[in-house]
């Protein structure tokens, strides 16, 4: 169970660290400055972001599994790893709920 | 035992699953397009203007940028200043009106402004680019032999009504007249996003689709 949620809060890390730049660096060069020679730069970002996130859902639910959470709250945490904190807040919670089960 | 809730809840999954997976798939229809466009266009072969336009009627959009050719006659030359060429060198553009042999007139980017460009009598053999008319005013000023946007509906007071959609920037004119040309290479189409950008969410949406249609046997501990 502790390696599941190692795998789990590493990739939340890096889900929450690809999310803020994205939301925060990428888009807004893109959208808001529109400065075509830095985001020919940045471009790495969204492609890196989306292969981060896919393997942050598969430890989401590899945990979820061991864990026996239900299909409500997998969601959840799943839909976290699309938000720039999201993830950080989610990892918290993960682990006291791993914690609470350990303890039972 | 089979209830009537589990059938509705793996409908419902087939249900997301399907959606899931469409989506998976509008993404790579996405990234094969992606790798189409960025493909680098290859240049058509060269055909007479008559042929692929017709004065008084839109050009099809996928004959513009083609290599055209004509014959005719100048019947003038307006200045079209604060033109920007395919290497981003700003500067005032001759353009000549010629008039097609047995059809309509058409804009001629013939080169580089010339102080005192000729409007020689004879006959010309005109090949170059064929680009849609400008949209933007390049130039504010209302002045008399002077284009504020290469554009034929500018011209119609002034040199009738036969025009053809478009414009043309030349790439040689025989006899040829000694304008320094300005450059025109096949228009390249920037897009944004990238293929691997897509192929990435391809897997995420068809990850999505396998967890959906898991979702019915995931087993909670209460």
């Amino acid at each position: 169970m502790r390696s599941v949620l190692s795998r789990y809060r590493i990739m939340c890390f890096a889900a929450g660290v690809m999310s803020l730049l994205l939301w925060f660096v990428e888009l807004p060069v893109k959208y808001v400055f529109d400065l075509p020679t830095i985001e020919a730069k940045l471009n790495w970002i969204p492609i890196v972001h989306g292969y981060v996130y896919a393997i942050y859902v598969l430890a989401t639910v590899n945990l979820a599994i061991k864990a026996g959470w239900r299909p409500l709250r997998i969601l959840k945490f799943v839909l976290a790893g699309t938000l720039p904190i999201a993830s950080f807040i989610t990892e918290k919670r993960a682990r006291r709920l791993v914690e609470n089960l350990e303890t039972k | 035992m089979i209830t009537r809730q589990k059938i509705g809840i793996t409908l419902l999954a087939i249900f997301f699953a399907l959606i899931f997976f469409r989506l998976g798939v509008w993404q790579l229809d996405k990234a094969r397009l992606m790798q189409e466009i960025s493909e680098p266009p290859q240049e058509r072969p060269l055909v007479s203007l008559t042929a692929v336009a017709q004065p008084n009627k839109s050009v099809d959009p996928n004959d513009l940028h083609r290599i055209v050719t004509m014959r005719g006659r100048y019947i003038g030359n307006v200045i079209a200043p604060n033109q920007e060429d395919a290497q981003g060198k700003v500067g005032s553009w001759t353009v000549g009106i010629l008039a097609v042999e047995g059809s309509g007139n058409i804009a001629v980017v013939r080169g580089v402004d010339s102080s005192n460009p000729q409007t020689s009598q004879d006959k010309v053999t005109v090949i170059g680019r064929l680009l849609p008319s400008q949209i933007n005013n390049k130039y504010g000023e209302v002045r008399t032999g002077y284009l504020s946007r290469i554009d034929s509906a500018l011209l119609l007071s002034e040199y009738g009504s036969d025009f053809f959609d478009g414009y043309v920037i030349a790439r040689s004119e025989e006899p040829d007249a000694g304008f320094m040309k300005v450059p025109s290479p096949i228009p390249i189409v920037q897009v944004s996003g990238f293929y691997w950008q897509h192929v990435s969410y391809v897997v995420v949406w068809w990850l999505f689709a396998l967890l959906a249609l898991a979702a019915p046997f995931i087993r909670s501990k209460r």
